[in-house]
């Protein structure tokens, strides 16, 4: 399992899933504008591990000079060969929600290229206990979407082929708000800010 | 990225002032075996006016170890980042670590100077890791008494001179000088970190 796969795995329920979560094709909500999210800077904690084996997770989230955010996660505990991963993220806030995009760029310091092309959508909430929690988009759930027409994508072939949502900026902005887009994140991880 | 160059440079005792140059690692004749008391995710200043860094080091299954080290924004600054390739050798009670700087920001180092190996002693008490780099004086005065190999090679900048302090005993003269109950004394204090 390579880093990314076992980052995103702690932090999304990724375990028992080959492949890699849904993508988009663009990332969401470029025709309102991409701006960082202040709140994310810091140092977050995933607070709740599940099983004993898997490891605990930080996050920093480093705003760079270019609006993104800059997200090393590195996994914690006493076990040797800890995976650290680098990720490039953009955030925006459409209607009452906020997402997040993320391109995974390095896994234990080597450039990711098996990394999909797109970027990765997920939907966050931030509470006034800083906690934040993390939805990924459930891969069955995006899969029936596109085969019902709902959102324009592709779908690899197996059960374990990738799905990549392709519709274009508008048309996917706009779906990312209605409730039936909103129903797609599911998989939620909750951190705790620490600093 | 001056900021993680300098808080890196403070971990790895790249400080500014004074350094002492060897030809070779610490530990060569001894073997590296990795600490594990120095897992995990450590934090400390660079500098009195700076912001705290965060640093997780990793243990590798190749005898070396890894350290992320995270330096946050400051008002003037942007956040940075970089890594380091360790290794740890205990001769006698002493421990040792040398560190050499691998990347930066995502890229390679900037500072070609940075690529070479720093030798640093340090101590582990409770949740505190104490670094220390050689002591200029110290090795000076040990290199003229005849006690280990050196050369003191001195310049002129404009009025003032500047001693380039060199420990040119091989691996295992090196090794076997600081295995003694008295090595310490030859280093002084760089770096404070805590758990």
């Amino acid at each position: 399992m390579n880093g990314f796969r076992a980052a995103l795995a702690l932090a999304a329920a990724l375990l028992l899933s080959a492949c890699y979560p849904p993508t988009t094709s663009h990332p969401v909500g470029t025709t309102v504008g991409l701006t960082l999210d202040p709140a994310l800077t810091g140092l977050w904690e995933n607070a709740v591990v599940a099983n004993p084996d898997e490891r605990g997770l930080y996050f920093h989230f480093l705003p760079t000079l270019d609006g993104k955010l800059t997200v090393l996660m590195v996994q914690s505990g006493d076990k040797p060969d800890a995976d650290w991963n680098v990720v490039e993220l953009t955030t925006v806030k459409l209607g009452a929600n906020r997402f997040m995009n993320a391109r995974l760029t390095m896994s234990d310091g080597k450039p990711d290229e098996g990394a999909p092309k797109g970027t990765i959508p997920l939907l966050y909430r931030i509470d006034a206990k800083d906690r934040m929690t993390l939805f990924l988009m459930d891969e069955k759930a995006v899969k029936a979407a596109i085969l019902a027409g709902k959102i324009k994508g592709t779908i690899e072939k197996g059960d374990m082929g990738d799905a990549v949502i392709t519709a274009d900026p508008a048309a996917l902005d706009k779906f990312m708000q209605t409730p039936a887009g909103l129903a797609l994140f599911a998989k939620p991880t909750l951190l705790k800010k620490m600093e | 990225m001056r900021s993680l160059r300098l808080a890196l440079a403070a971990f790895a005792a790249l400080s500014l002032s004074a350094c002492v140059a060897v030809k070779e690692p610490i530990g060569t004749s001894a073997g590296y075996v990795n600490d594990p008391a120095l897992e995990g995710l450590w934090r400390g200043k660079s500098s009195d006016d700076g912001p705290e860094g965060y640093y997780h080091v990793i243990l590798n299954d190749d005898r070396t170890m890894t350290v992320v080290g995270i330096v946050p924004k400051t008002p003037d600054k942007k956040a940075s980042w970089g890594t380091l390739e360790l290794t740890t050798v205990m001769l006698g009670a002493n421990r040792y670590l040398n560190a050499r700087e691998t990347g930066e920001d995502g890229g390679p180092p900037k500072d070609k100077d940075a690529a070479g190996s720093i030798p640093l002693y340090y101590t582990i008490s409770g949740d505190t890791l104490s670094l220390f780099t050689f002591d200029e004086k110290k090795v000076t005065q040990a290199i003229r008494a005849g006690r280990i190999a050196g050369r003191i090679d001195s310049s002129k900048v404009g009025s003032m001179t500047i001693d380039t302090v060199s420990i040119t005993a091989d691996g295992p003269q090196l090794d076997a000088w600081l295995k003694s109950p008295d090595a310490p004394a030859l280093f002084e204090p760089v770096m404070t970190l805590h758990r």
